[in-house]
């Protein structure tokens, strides 16, 4: 007795394998596709970058010429650097520097007869006296120094009288 | 026959699936790698580009600015311009010096590659031509700093003649071996140091100017393919 197959045909396990190989031979032309165009994009865009890279590189060489034309320049602008950073060193310390040029500022304008009588400044102290036969001029001058502000701090360090020259006073700046 | 083909698709498309992967890696792998070198080259192009700008704008300045900096800090010790300086300030005001010496030369004292010597001179004179002298020495290339400075009456009732003793140091330093390479982004002066310019530019030139800058020299630099401008 033969054998019947009483199923449509549509649904015989044969053909739902053909079904199923025909979508995954669908899905791998999807697939296949989608990558290619992406692919595509991208093979295009990696040709774009390598011309971007190489147009730099030539800009670069162009402007690594330039500068060397400049080289001269380079080297004074350097030279001058290294100078003034060592200066920068040297002219750090500008306490004395500033005792003096207050101390002149003051000796400068002495009332008429007071006379700058000595100027001391090293690193341990600035120093600087004056000589008057007048105390009435000493005071004037005294005052001045008040006056100027040149100093925050004064030491009247000596104040000396001796008939024959005058007063003498010695004061010391900070 | 239906379940060869099955075995084809699948087959198919895992070699499909396989393709693309490993197709997209290598596409995204270049991909970021170019980037990161358009990058880098986009960075070394602006640098140069600055570079350029900046040396473009001080081209026209930087020959005295360089000329004044070699003259306030010279390569060779200065101890000689420095006393033919005072000698010759000091004659110009009728003074004379007594008792110069130039002391102890103490080589990188300060830790920045400077050279100093002590300059020791004592003149006797009235007390506007002494200030005057100190002004003209304190305002005069190469830099020296006033360790001491003392004036004193000569005479005890006060009087016309003073003797100033001085105490200076002079400095000097040797020049740079190297210089940047042409790819090295460019540093400008900072504002401190072009104060120190500023300031060192009100100084007088040294009296007897000799350009101190060499030409040239085919000198070849350690890390350079550059020759040593500096080189004497």
């Amino acid at each position: 007795m033969s054998e019947i197959n009483l199923l449509p045909q549509d649904l015989s396990p044969a053909r739902q394998g053909l079904r199923l190989a025909a979508f995954l031979k669908k899905v791998s032309y999807i697939i296949l596709g989608i990558f290619l165009f992406a692919g595509t994009l991208g093979v295009i865009y990696v040709v774009y970058l390598r011309v971007q890279i190489n147009f730099s590189v030539s800009r670069q060489q162009t402007l690594t010429k330039n500068i060397s034309d400049l080289e001269t320049t380079e080297q004074k602008l350097f030279l001058t650097k290294d100078r003034t950073s060592k200066l920068k060193t040297i002219l750090a310390d500008t306490k004395k520097d500033n005792s003096y040029n207050d101390i002149k500022k003051i000796l400068a304008n002495l009332p008429g007869d007071v006379i700058p009588y000595s100027l001391e400044i090293d690193s341990n102290r600035t120093q600087f006296a004056v000589l008057s036969r007048n105390s009435v001029s000493m005071a004037e001058f005294l005052n001045s120094i008040v006056v100027s502000g040149e100093y925050k701090k004064l030491t009247l360090v000596s104040f000396v009288f001796t008939p024959d020259r005058g007063y003498l006073i010695t004061l010391g700046g900070s | 026959m239906d379940n060869r083909n099955l075995f084809y698709s699948v087959g198919i498309l895992l070699g499909v699936v396989l393709f693309a992967v490993f197709g997209t890696k290598l596409i995204t792998d270049n991909v970021s790698s170019l980037n990161d070198q358009l990058a880098q080259n986009r960075d070394s192009e602006s640098k140069l580009q600055a570079k350029l700008n900046s040396l473009s704008e001080v081209s026209s300045l930087v020959t005295t600015d360089s000329q004044v900096a070699i003259d306030a800090l010279p390569e060779k010790n200065p101890v000689l311009s420095v006393l033919s300086n005072i000698r010759s300030s000091a004659a110009s005001f009728g003074l004379t010096l007594n008792n110069v010496s130039s002391g102890e030369i103490v080589t990188g004292s300060s830790g920045a590659g400077l050279s100093s010597s002590e300059i020791i001179f004592e003149t006797d004179g009235d007390y506007k031509n002494l200030t005057s002298l100190i002004d003209i020495i304190k305002s005069t290339s190469p830099v020296t700093i006033f360790d001491s400075i003392k004036v004193t009456s000569q005479s005890s009732l006060g009087g016309d003649t003073y003797r100033f003793v001085g105490h200076l140091f002079t400095y000097w330093a040797s020049l740079p071996t190297t210089i940047p390479s042409v790819t090295q982004s460019f540093e400008g002066l900072t504002d401190e140091e072009q104060q120190i310019l500023t300031r060192i530019s009100a100084l007088k030139p040294p009296p007897v100017g000799v350009s101190l800058i060499p030409s040239s020299s085919s000198a070849q630099l350690p890390n350079s393919n550059r020759s040593d401008p500096f080189s004497l």
